[in-house]
């Protein structure tokens, strides 16, 4: 069994954990308990982030046996699983919501990594581009963690609709755009073509306008946006975790 | 009766085709046309062999539905009318976006009207707001009782730059489409002179088979390189043999192969086969040894061999085979008149997002209603919490 099991199962169970306090925890009455049991599941999500941490870069290592996808789920679940500064009052069911994008990522890359570990050859190196699509799924995660906190904020709460908070979807958008922006820029530099039509390119350049169209909608159709952000967010994983194969095979 | 004033339908029209929500829609229609692309074969356009091969395939896999599915245009959706039509329509939308945009910019000055809900801002006054917000160098307008905030005034600039540089990004793929070409998989051999489809385009390759040289405007990319021979043979009294490559090949003097493989011809009057088989693995490609051998026929019995490294000359009997290193190039070869236009359009799209990521437009509202502030638009944290607590 490969090291990077142990690691991110620890992971996978610690942050369900934290997603069954934040849950339970919520329906305490009393402020002082609130507060511990909001402290906690803080604590246990930085720490579910270190042990993802690990395990992506035993997954990465040259000895690991650890191919396809199980990489890039583990390290974006990493990326996903720390806290955030709530400002939102949200309502009391949501505030499981951010956390589950990396019970996902890390859940998924769990099984991958149980499934492939025995027969896969090895994982082949890293590109530059593939790990900067795996950050940015990364911050996808936790921007879809966030947008999807957003249909539990309560009725007129001011903060919601304020853009300083929307640090995630802004990382990734803006990652997102250097990632396609630099492709087409060294395609055209390089072949004098912008654009050579591959599923790679076609699928980068779908996500990228998906971003787009999020990030153009009003934030004042708060709940719209955040559906967007959601829909972009979910195709930008799924590319993240599968970019290399759709390489491959195109 | 009461009168109500004329509505202003090219208003209407116009603010509908500046929405936001018209073109987000716009761009979904193209992010489902990329998905249909990914998720479904493209047809091959230009290769008989690989259009042969994507046809049995889809008609392996969508069985009957394929005819139906091409007829709608599924298996061509970049080249489709409706593709094309939807890159138009994000153009124009482009373009009157930025018309828009000049136009804030040129009334930077002007106050607007708040369209959102007020907030009631609890224990602070406007003197020390304005105070607060003039020290933190936000630009305030007054056009009492309205306070008119702006964090950053000039942030209006990467919207329109990014608009610019949408439209100019098109613009450029546009003259790509109309008077570009693009020539894949152009075998060159180094000293060779090749014509390009507009016959006045050219491109050569140096004596290692490093560089190009080209007519201008054109672009090369490198997609393989390798080694490659030019031979000659002459027999005892210096008297030049014929070469064929095949049996119904015309024979010549002289032959010039790029070794993409191994390569074979014969040297009929010495009744001689010769066989160059490239050797892979060797740093420089150009110059990658080339493994010569060469063989009676018949019986087909090898006489000789030798690595070749350099120009040489191997001999068998009375016959003299002269190879002289001619390395090959196989090249990508495009003539992109929109390519600068494009490559203008990325940075300024490029700069126009970043910028707008990084200072966004925050503008917000002040007023004092019944002795109590009220705020409205992207107010600032600090504000926002003093009204919520």
């Amino acid at each position: 069994m490969s090291a990077v099991v142990p690691f991110t199962g620890l992971a996978c169970g610690a942050l369900l954990a934290a997603a069954g306090l934040a849950l339970w925890g919520e329906n305490r009455q009393d402020t002082s308990t609130l507060d511990r049991m909001r402290a906690t599941v803080r604590v246990i999500r930085w720490v579910a982030g270190a042990l993802l941490i690990v395990g992506a870069l035993l997954a990465w290592e040259g000895r690991s046996n650890l191919s396809g996808a199980a990489p890039h789920l583990i390290l974006m679940a990493a990326l996903a699983a720390p806290p955030e500064i709530h400002r939102h009052r949200l309502a009391r069911w949501a505030r499981v919501l951010p956390i589950l994008p990396a019970v996902g990522l890390a859940g998924a890359g769990l099984i991958w990594a149980l499934g492939t570990a025995e027969a896969s050859a090895g994982s082949g190196p890293i590109t530059p581009s593939q790990l900067a699509l795996t950050i940015c799924g990364g911050l996808a995660a936790r921007a879809l963690g966030m947008a999807a906190g957003t249909f539990g904020i309560a009725e007129g709460d001011v903060a919601g609709s304020t853009p300083h908070l929307e640090w995630p979807p802004t990382a990734a958008y803006g990652l997102l755009t250097l990632i396609v922006g630099g492709t087409l820029l060294a395609n055209l530099w390089q072949r004098g073509w912008a654009w050579d039509g591959t599923a790679s390119e076609r699928s980068l350049a779908g996500v990228w306008l998906a971003w787009t169209a999020a990030w153009t909608t009003p934030r004042r159709s708060r709940r719209l946006r955040a559906a967007f952000i959601i829909v972009a967010a979910l195709l930008l994983i799924v590319l993240a975790a599968g970019y290399s194969m759709i390489e491959i095979h195109s | 009766m009461i009168d109500q004033p004329p509505r202003d339908i090219w208003r209407a029209v116009w603010q509908v085709a500046t929405s936001d929500y018209l073109f987000v829609a716009l761009l979904l229609s193209i992010v489902a046309g990329l998905a249909i692309t990914v998720c479904l074969p493209q047809m091959p356009v230009t290769d008989p062999v690989a259009y042969a091969r994507w046809l049995s395939d889809a008609q392996a896999r969508f069985g009957n539905a394929t005819a139906t599915m091409q007829v709608l245009g599924l298996f061509t959706m970049p080249h489709s009318f409706v593709f094309r039509a939807l890159l138009a329509l994000v153009a124009g939308s482009l373009l009157l976006r930025l018309v828009e945009d000049s136009e804030r910019l040129r009334q930077r000055r002007a106050m607007s009207e708040p369209t959102e809900e007020w907030h009631t801002l609890a224990d602070v006054g406007l003197h020390d707001v304005l105070e607060d917000l003039s020290r933190r160098h936000y630009r305030v307008l007054n056009a009492s009782p309205l306070f008119q905030a702006d964090r950053w005034p000039w942030a209006d600039l990467f919207p329109a730059l990014a608009h610019a540089g949408g439209l100019l990004f098109l613009i450029g793929l546009l003259i790509t489409t109309l008077w570009g070409w693009q020539v894949e998989g152009l075998v060159i051999q180094s000293g060779e002179r090749a014509t390009l489809p507009d016959a006045q385009a050219w491109v050569t390759l140096d004596r290692d088979g490093a560089n190009t040289a080209h007519s201008p405007g054109l672009v090369t990319f490198f997609e393989e390189r390798g080694p490659g021979v030019r031979a000659a043979a002459v027999d005892g009294i210096g008297q030049t043999l014929s070469l064929q490559q095949t049996t119904d090949a015309d024979p010549v003097t002289q032959l010039t192969l790029a070794l993409t493989e191994d390569q074979y011809f014969a040297i009929p009057e010495a009744q001689l086969i010769v066989r160059l088989a490239p050797q892979t693995g060797h740093g420089i490609e150009t110059q990658s040894p080339v493994l010569v051998q060469i063989y009676r026929s018949p019986p087909g019995r090898l006489a000789t061999e030798e690595f070749m490294e350099a120009d040489m000359e191997l001999a068998v009997d009375n016959v003299t085979l002269k190879l002289v290193s001619v390395p090959y190039a196989r090249l990508t070869v495009t003539a992109n008149p929109g390519r600068w236009p494009s490559f203008a359009g990325l940075v300024l799209l490029g700069v126009g997002l970043l910028g707008s990521m990084a200072w966004p437009a925050r503008r917000f509202w002040l007023r004092e209603e019944s002795e109590r502030v009220e705020g409205t638009g992207n107010l600032p944290l600090a504000l926002v919490e003093s009204g919520e607590a």
